[in-house]
């Protein structure tokens, strides 16, 4: 299991550096320095002597190898530098943020939980019937929506005809509701998918057969045997999707208003606000590692084969 | 000590539902299994060797398979309608050893958690004394370190152990039959030998009723006591053992003799061509297109009987009716 | 198609009648963007305060949006920039990424090793973050989205081909065409490309839907096309301020948006379907 978790690392964390360097210089490579930006940012006048000087004061007159390694070096000691518009430290503004959005991924996954796994499991026991039919409707509609124009569909109905629900804004637990649902939407689909053809591919197992040879209770055939195979892709898919769903809730903060790092960072982008942008992606990788790697946990934990190892005992 | 029938299998005829078709694949089976006996079941693969385990298990789903005919286990019907009757049946009083061990059990759950819940299926036990069921059981199949095994999952295990342990939860309700399918194929030889020894053990210590599958003469040899043959979904012989290996009479039987490598130097005759394919089957003889000694009217052949004497019945022209028939003619 | 005519291809494909559907309404829709000059009743930037808000009916068969101008001649020219960035996109990175992908498992080697690892890294990281990333570095604006969704997206194919190709190298028939002293590049146009174009059909197809969402959700965040130039997803962002009082401003591109993407899933399912049935 250890040697397991480290070859996960060793192949997980080059992506932290992959991307940061790529953001390096992407930001490095365009026509507007970042001196430009942030005389732009902080409202001074980009006078030749000014510019220089927060050349100097950035190490951006530095060789950009440099720089990078510059930046990495404070980053591992958690400095990530001063924001060009708040002149607040960007690891200041991200824990502000982060928590809230984190707040809104959880609760989405919470969501996915509630739709995927009934739906997928019902429409695969129950193939080709009414339930099928309906949650394969669902699913095709709720992949193809775009998920800023379902969540307004289910403000309309939820907090304006209905009045059940707070409009947008955060504060009660009735707020976070319709945001992580709109953020749930998509991914409950495809997983509802995913769960849905993992049962019945399942089903075909000679396992399966097996387990009905011996008499067991369909409940059982199913409910253990063939779930907890379906769940392994879906688990593994999973690492994946939190970083995208975290990621994704950049859209739902924007119609909820809901503040979090979604809003941070299109203000950023807004103010070319580099030092912010390069934190957020930073922050990113991390957490992109983590929930992979917690992915990766938790199918060692399902899986015995990746567990134990290939180590077959002879005859 | 007198037969006593266990399982009586009378006209099974099973079809595969496609496209709105009927397609057959097990055409009018009948055998009896009898206490402490080993009929082997014996055909090229296709033949519907499988599907007529299957069905006896009533294990072939009701909206692609129909199933006709009688099975009685015991003197009564099986009640293949209710399904959770017929549930009940499998594993405690008609027990199955699947043809592929090492894809036959769940990779993500141990060898004990199959065992026990097995158990706790048939007996009202706790899972305690379910696993020291399992224990005995697995000791009997000579399995050493069992409570280890019992904590070992199926990867970690050969094909041979687990081909024990499929053996060991198949015995532990004591059931009046066990089907096997094709127990050793997947092994290698020496495990084949072994398994096949506690196999024929067991079958005197419980006195059941075993149908074994394969399509391995020396397997169906060293075990059975009675052989059936089969060829496109139909019995085409039956006979007791020694009967048929000394007596072939089907063309097909008799091909599937001379198929066998033998330790001479002689150059191992070949049934030729391949096994009629599901879709095609028509009228007449299935294996008319491979058989030697075919005739016209082998087309015209609805299949039933032709030949039965002293326990001995084949489905084949050349024995019906009293023309009598060389042969070496057509060998 | 693989050992397919076109007949064969396209009386298999009548029989998904689903995705027949879908197709005709995908070609109405693109027709609509081409002929909107000809189809718009009204001109879709024309501001008339005086009209806004207006209901169904008359001069404006779906009616007015907030600065009065007309709903039907925004949505058709919408099409347009909504369709058109999304071919765009999809033709530009399933061009550099067919060229690549072919080039690097064609020949291997460590310019082969390096887009793996290239692959390995930014493909399974969020596309949303890289995009965004870009548009941060390069300003907001249509172009500058559009540039993004490219630089994140051909990776996509670079990978999906190069597997594409490999399959087929080894196949005799690419052997002979070699021994017989073929020239790479015939081999390529000849031999290669037609046997991978079936699959990149299906695939391109299907992703069209999804760069539909994605371009949306971009012009939705403002950091797409700027007003007053009339694409949906803008056109959803402009309609939220009056969810109270004119729901429907964001309901019809929603819609349109949500029709289309199905459309383009179907087909391509369908497509699939037809695929399959001819290699088995």
């Amino acid at each position: 299991m250890r040697a397991y978790i480290i070859k996960r690392l060793i192949s997980l964390v080059p992506v932290v550096f992959g991307i940061t360097i790529l953001t390096f210089i992407l930001i490095h490579m365009v026509p507007v320095d970042p001196a430009h930006a942030y005389m732009t940012a902080t409202n001074t006048p980009p006078t030749e002597r000014a510019v220089a000087a927060v050349r100097a004061e950035f190490g951006l007159d530095r060789p950009l190898p440099e720089q990078y390694f510059t930046w990495l070096g404070k980053a591992l000691r958690l400095d990530l530098g001063k924001s060009y518009v708040s002149q607040e430290p960007v690891l200041e503004e991200l824990k502000h943020s982060f928590p809230s959005t984190l707040l809104l991924t959880l609760a989405a996954v919470g969501w996915l939980i509630l739709l995927a796994l009934p739906l997928g499991f019902l429409s695969a026991v129950f193939k080709d019937s009414i339930v099928d039919h309906l949650s394969r409707a669902f699913t095709f509609v709720a992949a193809s929506a775009p998920p800023f124009w379902l969540g307004f569909l289910l403000i309309e109905l939820f907090a304006l005809k209905l009045g059940l629900l707070p409009v947008m804004g955060k504060g009660s637990w009735q707020h976070l509701i319709l945001p992580s649902l709109t953020l749930a939407l998509n991914y409950a689909a495809s997983y509802t998918r995913l769960l849905r053809s993992g049962i019945l591919e399942n089903l075909k197992q000679p396992f399966i057969l097996y387990a009905r040879a011996r008499g067991l209770k369909q409940k059982l055939v199913i409910g253990k045997h063939a779930l907890k195979n379906a769940l392994l892709p879906v688990v593994n898919a999973f690492g994946m999707s939190f970083g995208y769903m975290l990621a994704g809730s950049v859209i739902v903060e924007n119609i909820f208003a809901w503040p979090g790092l979604g809003r941070l960072i299109t203000e950023s982008i807004f103010n070319r606000d580099y030092p912010m942008i390069q934190g957020y992606v930073a922050l990113m990788a991390v957490v992109f590692v983590l929930s992979n790697l917690l992915a990766d946990i938790a199918s060692a934990i399902i899986d015995p084969r990746i567990r134990i190892g290939d180590d077959r005992v002879g005859v | 000590m007198i037969k006593e029938k266990v399982m009586d299998v009378e006209g099974l005829c099973v079809s595969l539902l496609h496209r709105q078709r009927e397609i057959s694949v097990v055409r009018d089976v009948s055998f009896c299994l009898e206490e402490g006996k080993v009929l082997g079941l014996i055909g090229e693969s296709g033949c519907g060797k499988s599907i007529t385990c299957l069905s006896l298990l009533g294990l072939l789903e009701k909206d692609r398979w129909k199933v006709e005919g009688s099975v009685r286990l015991k003197g009564k019907e099986l009640p293949y309608l209710n399904r959770e009757k017929i549930r009940r049946l499998r594993g405690s009083s008609v027990a199955m050893v699947m043809q592929n061990p090492i894809s036959s059990f769940n990779p993500l759950l141990t060898v004990g958690q199959h065992f026990t819940e097995t158990i706790r299926t048939h007996k009202e036990v706790t899972r305690r004394e379910a696993g020291q069921i399992a224990v005995e059981m697995l000791l009997k199949l000579n399995l050493s370190e069992p409570e280890k095994v019992m904590g070992q999952y199926p990867f970690q295990l050969s094909g041979g152990m687990l081909q024990r342990v499929m053996i060991a939860i198949a015995l532990f309700m004591c059931p009046h039959v066990l089907i096997a399918d094709e127990p050793t194929t997947s092994l290698d030889v020496t495990v084949q030998y072994q398994i096949l020894k506690e196999l024929a053990e067991l079958r005197d210590h419980y006195r059941t009723a075993m149908l074994l599958v394969s399509h391995d003469l020396g397997v169906i040899a060293q075990m059975a006591d009675e052989v059936a043959v089969m060829y496109g979904g139909y019995v085409v012989e039956q006979a007791p053992s020694r009967e048929i290996f000394c007596n072939p009479m089907h063309p097909y039987t008799r091909g599937l003799m001379k198929s066998r490598p033998a330790f001479t130097k002689d150059r191992l005759n070949v049934l030729e061509g391949y096994p009629p394919s599901l879709m095609k089957r028509s009228r007449g003889c299935p294996f008319y297109e491979r058989c030697r000694c075919a005739r016209k009217d082998c087309l015209e052949f609805d299949m039933k009987e032709t030949g039965a004497t002293g326990g001995h019945s084949v489905r084949c022209l050349l024995y019906a009716g009293e023309e009598e028939v060389k042969m070496d003619a057509c060998s | 198609m693989i050992g397919l005519g076109f007949d064969k291809f396209l009386s298999r494909f009548v029989k998904h009648k689903a995705a027949v559907l879908c197709l005709f309404f995908v070609l109405a829709v693109i027709a609509g963007g081409i002929f909107a000059p000809w189809l718009a009743p009204n001109d879709p930037n024309k501001i008339e305060l005086k009209l806004k808000l207006l209901g169904p009916g008359g001069q404006f068969p779906l009616g007015t949006d907030h600065l009065g101008r007309c709903i039907l001649s925004r949505l058709l020219y919408g099409t347009r920039i909504s369709l058109g960035s999304a071919f765009l996109v999809m033709s530009f990175s399933l061009t550099i990424g067919t060229a690549v992908g072919i080039f690097s498992a064609y020949r291997g080697g460590r310019i082969d090793n390096l887009l793996m690892r290239l692959c390995d890294i930014f493909l399974s990281f969020p596309s949303l973050v890289l995009v965004l990333v870009i548009i941060g570095v390069l300003g907001s604006g249509m172009v500058n989205v559009i540039i993004g969704m490219i630089l994140v997206q051909w990776l996509w194919y670079v990978r999906i081909i190069r597997s594409l190709v490999l399959s087929i190298k080894e196949r005799t028939f690419v052997s002979a065409a070699k021994v017989a002293g073929t020239s790479d590049m015939k081999i390529i146009f000849r031999h290669i490309l037609p046997n991978v174009l079936p699959q990149l059909i299906v695939l391109s197809t299907l992703d069209l839907g999804s760069l539909i969402l994605h371009f949306s959700g971009y012009s939705f965040l403002g950091f797409g096309v700027q007003p007053p130039t009339p694409e949906w997803g803008a056109m959803i962002e402009e309609g939220r301020r009056f969810i109270r009082s004119a729901p429907e401003l964001m309901f019809y591109p929603g819609m349109l948006i949500t029709l289309i993407v199905i459309s383009f899933n179907l087909i391509g399912d369908a497509l699939r379907d037809v695929l399959d049935e001819s290699v088995t």
